[in-house]
């Protein structure tokens, strides 16, 4: 393993640790930069309004749905964020020397991490106001069960996007 | 349609991994109890991606 590929894979090791770290101590106040944008995209295609409560996250009064702070996709933000970043890692290995090209991979990885966490988490979140009002649940299958196999389902779905996407570039 | 499934399945295995790794491995490193919702909450992350996985291949599989 290079050295270069290395420092990639251990800044980003620290990256996710940060980040799960922030995740579990956080506020729903503390994490407004990623449920800002997924709510206000939530919004503009949904056209129901969203306000922000304290303490509870972005509240449709409409919808009666809280976009709080476990639907913020910090999990999925942070295992796109190793797959990227270990995709990249290899690029950056094997690319002409150059400390930039460390920087650049953790960056890009960042980037692409937090973009791909707002767009499917967004998706994910107009699937679940969907199925809210579809009355689907029945015996067995409670409303938050379905909820979880819809984000399960929608979250895993989008990392195979994304890593055909990696191996694609 | 079988070769499609499995070339799927190998194509998803950095998925398959790190999404097991988040959603499994680190609650369960940092001490989740092994309580029946976090246990049911395992089940569906176990078996709902093979699904998914699944899905996709037949879904290649029937466009070849």
């Amino acid at each position: 393993m290079s050295g270069r590929r290395a420092a990639v894979l251990a800044v980003m090791a620290l990256a996710m640790f940060a980040l799960k770290r922030h995740y579990s101590t956080a506020e729903v106040e503390d994490l407004r930069w990623i449920l800002w944008p997924t709510s206000t995209l939530v919004a503009l295609v949904s056209g129901s309004a969203f306000e922000f409560e304290r303490g509870a996250g972005y509240l449709s009064r409409e919808h009666f749905f809280v976009i709080e702070k476990s639907c913020a996709g910090l999990n999925f933000m942070i295992a796109a964020l190793g797959m990227i970043g270990f995709r990249l890692s290899r690029d950056a290995g094997r690319a002409r020397p150059g400390a930039w090209i460390v920087a650049q991979s953790v960056a890009q990885s960042v980037a692409l991490s937090y973009a791909a966490a707002v767009l499917v988490n967004t998706l994910r979140i107009l699937v679940a106001i969907w199925l809210s009002s579809a009355d689907l649940p029945s015996g067995w299958w409670t409303a938050p069960r379905v909820h979880r196999l819809e984000g399960i389902a929608v979250y895993f779905g989008a990392l195979m996007v994304l890593n055909q996407m990696a191996r694609a570039t | 349609m079988k070769a499609a499934i499995a070339s799927t399945f190998r194509g998803a295995s950095a998925p398959l991994s790190w999404y097991y790794a988040i959603a499994v491995a680190v609650p369960i490193l940092n001490g989740a109890p092994l309580d029946r919702p976090f246990l049911e909450h395992v089940a569906f992350v176990l078996v709902v991606p093979p699904v998914v996985v699944t899905l996709a291949g037949l879904f290649r599989g029937l466009r070849r």
